[in-house]
């Protein structure tokens, strides 16, 4: 097992895999550009080296400064949590050349599924069905020629990674050229690489992948499937385990597929295949090649860890348990909270996070990247948290993390919780039916319910308080030795020491 | 003290908050509330209202108030006085200066002073969390000047472009 281990990444991701280092007793190196000088990763790790200004590309992104903390530091291995660099075969290869050890597939697994031509081609060979598309390109006229073949409504994707950066969906050639411009700069400047393809949009499907873990001794299981159908922007922001409502034949289906294309690369560590699912079948969408933001609901329901298994595979261990040995138990499902404000069209909403209280209570986890008194920067990621909730099944799940999401305080930013507890409340996502597009088609114009202002709600009375209160205490600062005044604010003291029950 | 706060839904409200002993009479002209705030730490407030305990966290800025309590938050704005009028806000006329919708980075400018745009037009773009924001023309028009330059860090509400109509 390793002693040190690096992890190339922010935020939440980086608090979870710091966490597992401490389990596995491994010393946590943390990584950290200039605006994330006093995030909770920093704070957490066991050592944390500044690699930049915020900018991604000169900080997160840049390959050298990361390989150069690591071997200040002594690491023996790189985790690249997701996003960032973690889908870039290149660094995988200059961590290699670099004599450590990086944690995911071989980068020549990585080129196979992570790019998603080599992926596409190697799912039609195993006869599995794949969505019409074309291959990643740069030049703008090959890719118009594609999006002509391919027909329309079509989608946009980077082929650099995933996450919704660098999609858009076209609904008519006119709109093509600019759809590719944009989101050529999207995709460069959150994953270093230009490269885009066009691929037909399928109407009214669900999105289902299926998390699969192999090790380097050629053992490949499946830890079954989660659903992720509910996106708002091409960004998934409500995932679950196990998948509602999916008849056992598609689900083996989705099962057997994905563990025979990770066979087909060998794959080594945690990967997700990716299906579009409709009432005719399934399609292969794309293998993402790293952990995914929602691995806790597969977690929670399967009693693993993900994270401290891609940890140990990739320190040689063999897989600890065989297919049969895996079983799904209850249902989870998780809520990402993202700085972003509904009032305001989900506009991203960076700043100083005044208050940040999580949510707790029997089967609800909270993995966060920030704390009170953190700033959001503008430039990363808006998601800072995410909340999970694990309950015998999936009705109770639901009241549960609805539930928590009301008990979640985050003052100072904008958050999204409000608008996922409407989402949780929409009858097709009750019954477990909810399609890919149900967000842009019944929440595109949503806000927050305005709520009728009077004089005896506690929310009036607590901004006057909020008021009075400031206003005192800054006035009993401001006094500065004068006479002896009274204010609320030393009352206040008294009642607080004073005990009144 | 006397305090004005405006809701989402438009409703401005006037309260007058006297301290009496340990309690905050609250009244807003016609109803009397007894208020005890019961503790006061960081932004986290717990109090009273008539003898019932309610807890909110509430963040003051200088021109509005947020508060969060059972998970959802309520914004309200402060006014200096009460009944100030909200001239301007239902008018139909376009602002000349855009402003940033969004605090980030300017990404690209597409205009120059003087240029001609028509509505809809992308002026600005501006880039905060990975997601573009355009900043369009409202209606057509000349542009006057060009606050910002690309790669430059812009406020929410900071000054973008101006345009003549």
């Amino acid at each position: 097992m390793f002693s040190t281990l690096l992890i190339a990444n922010r935020g939440e991701i980086a608090v979870r895999v710091i966490r597992a280092c401490r389990e596995l007793g491994i010393r946590s190196v943390a990584v950290y550009s200039e605006a994330d000088r006093s995030a909770p990763h920093v704070s957490l790790a066991d050592v944390a080296v500044p690699i930049g200004p915020p900018a991604p590309r000169e900080s997160y992104l840049d390959v050298e400064r990361i390989l150069g903390a690591a071997r200040s530091t002594g690491a023996q291995a790189i985790h690249p949590g997701y996003g960032f660099l973690a889908e870039n075969a290149a660094f995988a290869r200059a961590t290699t050349a670099a004599g450590l050890k990086f944690v995911g597939p071989s980068p020549e697994a990585m080129e196979a599924m992570g790019d998603k031509l080599g992926a596409r081609r190697t799912m039609a060979k195993l006869g599995i069905p794949i969505v019409p598309g074309s291959d990643p390109d740069a030049d703008p006229a090959t890719l118009l020629d594609a999006g002509r073949q391919v027909g329309f409504p079509l989608l946009v994707k980077a082929a650099g990674g995933g996450g919704g950066r660098g999609m858009r969906r076209v609904d008519v050639m006119e709109h093509l050229p600019d759809a590719l411009e944009s989101a050529a700069r999207e995709a460069g400047a959150a994953f270093g690489d230009t490269r885009v393809y066009v691929e037909r949009v399928i109407e009214r499907a669900r999105h289902i992948e299926v998390q699969v873990l192999g090790d380097q001794h050629g053992n490949v299981v499946h830890v079954f499937e989660r659903e992720c159908s509910l996106q708002r922007r091409f960004q998934k922001v409500i995932e679950e385990a196990p998948a509602p409502n999916l008849a056992s034949a598609v689900r083996d289906g989705l099962l057997g597929a994905a563990v025979r294309a990770a066979q087909a690369v060998a794959y080594e560590g945690a990967g997700s295949v990716e299906f579009l699912v409709d009432e005719r079948g399934f399609y292969f969408l794309e293998m993402n090649t790293r952990l995914q933001v929602e691995h806790p609901v597969t977690e929670l329901v399967c009693g693993v860890d993900l994270v401290q298994l891609q940890i140990r595979i990739a320190a040689g261990e063999r897989l600890p348990f065989a297919q049969g040995d895996l079983a799904i138990r209850g249902h989870a499902i998780e809520a990402r909270i993202c700085a972003e404000d509904p009032a305001r069209g989900f506009a991203p909403s960076p700043g100083k996070i005044e208050s940040f209280v999580e949510p707790a209570g029997p089967g609800i986890r909270c993995d966060a990247g920030v704390t009170s008194g953190n700033v959001v920067p503008p430039e990363y990621d808006a998601m800072i948290s995410k909340v999970i909730a694990h309950a015998q099944d999936r009705t109770a799940a639901v009241a549960r993390l609805r539930a928590a999401l009301r008990e979640l305080t985050v003052l100072g930013v904008a958050t999204n919780a409000e608008f996922l507890d409407a989402l949780l409340d929409d009858p097709a996502v009750l019954a477990g039916t909810a399609d890919t597009q149900l967000i842009t088609r019944d929440y595109a114009s949503w806000t927050p319910p305005v709520v009728a202002t009077s004089a005896s709600s506690p929310d009036f009375v607590a901004a006057a308080l909020g008021i009075v209160l400031q206003s005192s205490s800054s006035a009993s600062k401001g006094g500065g030795g004068g006479a002896a005044t009274v204010t609320p604010w030393d009352t206040l003291g008294h009642w607080r020491l004073g005990g009144r029950r | 003290m006397s305090i004005h706060l405006r809701g989402k839904d438009g409703t401005e409200t006037t309260i007058d908050a006297r301290l009496q002993g340990r309690k905050w009479i609250v009244d807003d002209g016609e109803t009397r509330r007894e208020v005890e705030v019961l503790e006061h730490e960081g932004a986290r407030i717990s109090f009273t209202i008539d003898g019932i305990v309610h807890c909110a966290h509430v963040h003051v800025g200088a021109r509005e108030v947020r508060v969060v309590r059972n998970g959802r938050e309520s914004v309200f704005q402060r006014q200096a006085r009460a009944g100030g009028s909200s001239a301007g806000l239902g008018a139909e006329t376009n602002e000349p200066v855009l402003r940033a919708p969004v605090p980030g980075r300017v990404l690209k400018v597409d205009v120059v002073a003087g240029a001609a745009v028509q509505t809809g037009d992308v002026l600005v773009v501006i880039e905060a969390m990975k997601m573009e924001t355009p900043i369009v023309a409202p209606a057509d028009g000349t542009v006057v000047e060009v606050h910002v330059e690309g790669g430059a860090l812009v406020e929410q509400d900071q000054a973008v472009v101006t345009l003549g109509y």
